[in-house]
């Protein structure tokens, strides 16, 4: 008997979440629940895997199918559930630090594959969990546990990364906005192929640099008439960021063949529909021992 | 029929879900309209029977239990109108863990006297939201059968 969601509530489970308050994870959260409710997403149709740091609680919160990765490894994961049954929908959610640090290279050949998943990243620009040290999303001169001097490293712009590798859905996003983070997990979902939300999540406790009042200050949406299926011009896009220089909406979106449309064992069933062979392998073990 | 604006600041989501309830309880007798403060048009207010204000309390301005900045941007804006025709209540979550408890409530219930109007109820301050959804939402629906009955 599969969960059939109605509610947000019905999505909850009973475990408190403990984010602190005004964290940018409550409210991806509350937009998650209310796309699979206005979705139907539910346990017979969606899977989500999340890695390891504070985004990684959404797992313990929400009512549906999920996984938790090794550090870093929620995409492998990911992928592994799109191979078994490529009907379903799976999200990735994982931090930037997961993402970019011990999962970059997880990260970049998804991308590649145009693995038909979404990854929902959670970037705070710190490593919360652990108390706030530098991630590959703070900025340069940005002081932390780990950089009490000054971080002398240049972020990653996780968008360019994900656009050179192949991905064919980019989205940015806004956290504090529940309506627009939910209809973005719905388009992502909707397009074929690897999609990557970047959500701006402030870190209320530890990153006082981006902060709710300075994504409010300096995010604009992209004018009606920007053209997503543009590759040079989403490579511009992603090429901004400061004041008054952050675009949100979709800054990028091409049809392209898929990693399961590409494999002709799953292009037609999943492989999780198709019948198991019972097979004697006493002859084999015979043979070979 | 009374047409009501409900005007709201949020970060993290909390006021904006809780302003959204407050739409869906009283918009099954009145004509409800829900934006974010920032999008309210000072030439526009006079056009409602009441508002109801919500924001978040946070530390801002060098304060604790400030509203947010688009919030207090409107308050300014709107200091020295005359708003005696309308009358105004107010809500906002917070954290009851903080010395000012839901202070910035308190900071918009002052700005009632500038504005020649008055407030309909007692304000609604919501402890932790997300942490005590029931119960808050609880809280929430029995507000705004105050705000119904006092119409």
């Amino acid at each position: 008997m599969f969960l059939k969601p109605k509610t947000e509530q019905r999505l909850e489970t009973p475990i408190t979440c403990n984010w602190c308050p005004g964290c940018g994870n409550l409210a991806i959260w509350s937009a998650f629940k209310r796309a699979c409710v206005q979705n139907n997403w539910d346990d017979s149709n969606t899977a989500i895997v999340a890695g390891i740091g504070c985004h990684g609680h959404i797992i313990n919160f929400t009512k549906i199918t999920a996984f938790e990765g090794l550090h870093g490894r929620a995409i492998p994961v990911a992928s592994g559930i799109k191979m078994a049954n490529n009907k379903l929908n799976v999200f990735v959610f994982t931090g930037d630090g997961d993402c970019l640090a011990e999962g970059g290279n997880h990260f970049i050949h998804a991308a590649r594959r145009n693995q038909n998943i979404t990854v929902v990243l959670h970037d705070n620009a710190v490593y919360g969990l652990t108390t706030g040290q530098t991630s590959p999303r703070s900025p340069k001169g940005y002081k932390s546990k780990s950089t009490p001097d000054g971080n002398v490293e240049e972020p990653l712009h996780p968008l360019r990364l994900a656009l050179a590798s192949g991905a064919t859905f980019l989205g940015r996003v806004y956290a504090g906005d529940i309506p627009a983070v939910a209809a973005m997990l719905q388009r992502a979902n909707q397009h074929p192929g690897f999609a990557v939300i970047q959500i701006l999540q402030p870190c209320v406790t530890f990153n006082k640099i981006y902060t709710h009042d300075f994504y409010k200050e300096n995010m604009y949406a992209l004018p009606a008439d920007y053209n997503a299926a543009d590759k040079a011009a989403a490579f511009v896009k992603t090429m901004e960021w400061g004041k008054g220089q952050i675009p949100v909406g979709v800054l990028y979106e091409v049809r392209e063949p898929t990693y399961e449309e590409n494999i002709p064992q799953i292009a037609r069933r999943p492989l999780v529909a198709k019948p198991v062979k019972n097979r004697n392998i006493i002859e084999l073990y015979e043979k070979y021992s | 029929m009374s047409k009501i604006l409900i005007a709201y600041a949020s970060n993290s989501g909390s006021t904006f879900q809780a302003a959204e309830q407050l739409g869906r309880i009283l918009g099954k007798k009145h004509k409800i309209t829900l934006q974010k403060v920032e999008d309210v048009r000072l030439d526009n207010v006079s056009n409602f029977d009441g508002v109801i204000l919500g924001t978040p309390s946070w530390a801002e301005e060098g304060y604790e239990g400030f509203p947010l900045p688009a919030m207090m941007k409107f308050l300014r804006a709107a200091d020295g109108h005359d708003f005696s025709k309308l009358w105004f209540a107010f809500f906002g979550c917070g954290d009851s863990a903080y010395t000012h408890f839901c202070g910035a409530v308190d900071i918009m219930e002052t700005f009632v006297s500038k504005f020649k109007s008055q407030s309909l109820v007692p304000p609604l301050k919501i402890d932790g939201y997300y942490f005590d959804r029931k119960n808050n939402e609880a809280k929430i629906e029995s507000w705004a059968k105050t705000v119904l009955s006092s119409l």
